[in-house]
């Protein structure tokens, strides 16, 4: 235990000194802050008549400007959005080691490769779960803030749930990003790893099949593919867990079994 | 067991290429072992064989009495080591860097990472970010990592690569004194008189196999000597020289080549007799064979055929 914690807290000096927390923090608010920015437009129009080409895109964007439609863009906005941003999290925090070249440090160590993976799964999760948890407070403010309607209780408790439901399956579907990023040694494979994944969540989604794909499962779950798509099966969420599991194992296997050449 | 590191038919085969062929290495406690190889002739894997960083094909490897495996965590807590260019977190200072290195070996003593500064001269830099620090510095933070936690054994890749001559001359004082306080330390590294000069033994790898191994000493025995002479009238100086049974094993520019081990054992003997049957002697001299020319000997291969593979 004393060993994971001294992994996760050189994790966290690593973190703290780069500029990922940074961006990554920038990159998620803008979900609550352009969405928020939308719904004043909605519901000032005549405010908004000074920025015409935003206020045309408001209303393209079918948004409904109360609580319960706030919610559902801010959850999908964390299943698209927070899923590149999340998987940049993992991507880098292993993908680094072997772009900065110093992943053969962390091989013959007397804690062992496989407390290294731990830690820096969990950092991982944390740091995401960390930023869901900001959105989900930064959208509650901006929603007071802009005075939306509708603010039911049930309203708050049904998207408080999915909201939680569609940041932790976006959270452990990015994880396997870790064995793509330590298998191929650095940035390049794992990012366009991310870019495939989700350029085919929104094509099998748009097929009707992206219940079968896990990567798709979250944002089907937040309303991204439109109302009716959002009732999961227990099969979906089962490859949600099996992919992520795998790629989890397929991880600490591959930093205790590969060549580290 | 006296032995820190033993290796017993250590095999690496990438497929069907073999990197590494049954080398067999037996490093006393205390000792400097260096490996000495051309680029390509497997040094770099063996040490990462060594470290458990690649999987042997075939072969065992025990250090300090424990089996080298992918379980054997506790080892690592008594290794040191830096393989190849030491690299550090760029945006972090250099004592940051140590003190991930600190945490990662689980040492306890917090002191640990100023003293290694200052152990290794880096103190007017441990604030400094270690991405803008010159390759010599670099070098001495690599070495820093493997000193911190007083590892009893350290493996090191080109340990003075980058370094400038002041650094060089302190690192090999600094390897010197871990030795005589009881670390083996078994390096690797392409420069043969910085090797020759620190080296206890050293064993000679060429295309993954070790062709020779012997003491510093028997390195030293093994140089060849000729004895190069020239006079004023060389077709007399030959003739008198072959009249009194000395071969003259080649002539150059320079002078007559003689490797007779008598008349290297005592020259002044040639020189009077030469003088005694009136020539005049212009040169008279004992060359060595230097470090690269015995090294390509032992490892049989030519010149060309080493720059060949330096290219590769």
């Amino acid at each position: 235990m004393h060993a994971l914690a001294e992994a996760i807290w050189t994790e966290q000096l690593k973190a703290r000194r780069s500029l990922v927390p940074r961006i990554t923090l920038l990159g998620l608010s803008l979900v609550p802050l352009m969405v928020g920015l939308f719904l004043l437009i909605l519901k000032n129009p005549a405010w908004a008549s000074h920025f015409s080409a935003l206020t045309v895109k408001a209303r393209a964007s079918g948004l409904v400007a109360d609580w319960g439609g706030y919610w559902s863009v801010l959850t999908q906005g964390v299943a698209i959005g927070g899923f590149c941003v999340f998987g940049i999290i993992v991507i880098w925090l292993f993908g680094r080691e072997f772009s900065d070249r110093t992943a053969k440090d962390l091989l013959a160590l007397p804690i062992g490769r496989a407390t290294i993976v731990t830690a820096k799964l969990l950092v991982a999760s944390l740091w995401a779960l960390g930023l869901a948890i900001w959105v989900y407070g930064l959208g509650f403010v901006l929603g007071a803030l802009i005075g939306l309607s509708n603010g039911t209780a049930m309203v708050f408790v049904q998207a408080t749930g999915r909201f939680a439901l569609v940041s932790g399956l976006t959270i452990v579907l990015v994880l396997p990003f870790a064995w793509v990023a330590s298998a191929g040694r650095g940035y390049l494979a794992p990012v366009g790893a991310l870019f495939l994944v989700v350029f085919f969540s929104q094509i099998l989604a748009a097929l009707g099949v992206g219940a079968l794909f896990p990567w798709a499962v979250p944002a089907l779950l937040s309303g991204a593919a439109g109302p009716a798509a959002t009732t999961i099966n227990l099969g979906s969420l089962l490859l949600v867990v099996l992919c992520a599991s795998g790629g989890i194992a397929a991880t600490f296997a591959w930093w205790r079994y590969a060549d580290q050449t | 067991m006296n032995e820190a590191i033993t290796t017993n038919n250590l095999t690496k085969h990438y497929g069907a290429r073999p990197v590494v062929e049954g080398v067999a290495l037996h490093v006393q406690h205390g000792e400097i072992y260096a490996f000495l190889g051309l680029n390509g002739a497997g040094k770099t894997t063996t040490l990462r064989m060594l470290l458990g960083m690649v999987r042997p094909t075939a072969g065992t490897i025990t250090m300090l009495g424990q089996p080298v495996g992918p379980e054997t965590h506790a080892l690592w807590g008594q290794v040191g080591y830096l393989v190849e260019t030491p690299y550090a977190y760029p945006e972090l200072t250099v004592r940051e860097n140590l003190e991930i290195a600190r945490r990662l070996h689980v040492v306890a003593d917090p002191h640990a990472v100023q003293r290694t500064l200052e152990h290794v001269g880096l103190l007017p830099y441990a604030d400094r970010r270690a991405g803008t620090l010159s390759l010599g510095n670099a070098q001495r933070v690599g070495l820093a990592k493997a000193l911190l936690h007083s590892p009893k054994v350290l493996i090191l890749d080109e340990p003075i690569n980058g370094l400038d001559p002041a650094g060089v001359v302190e690192v090999r004082e600094l390897l010197r004194g871990l030795a005589q306080a009881g670390i083996t330390i078994l390096l690797a590294s392409h420069l043969l008189s910085e090797v020759a000069r620190i080296a206890t033994r050293v064993g000679i790898l060429h295309q993954g196999r070790c062709v020779a191994e012997m003491d510093a000493a028997t390195l030293h025995q093994h140089r060849q000597r000729w004895l190069v002479l020239d006079t004023l009238d060389r077709v007399a100086t030959r003739q008198i020289l072959d009249s009194a049974g000395i071969l003259v094993d080649d002539a150059h520019d320079d002078g007559l080549v003689l490797r007779d081990a008598a008349a290297l054992a005592h020259p002044e003997r040639i020189a009077r007799l030469l003088v005694e049957a009136d020539q005049a002697v212009t040169k008279l001299s004992i060359l060595e064979e230097d470090l690269e020319s015995q090294f390509l000997r032992l490892v049989g291969v030519t010149a060309k055929e080493s720059d060949d593979a330096r290219t590769r």
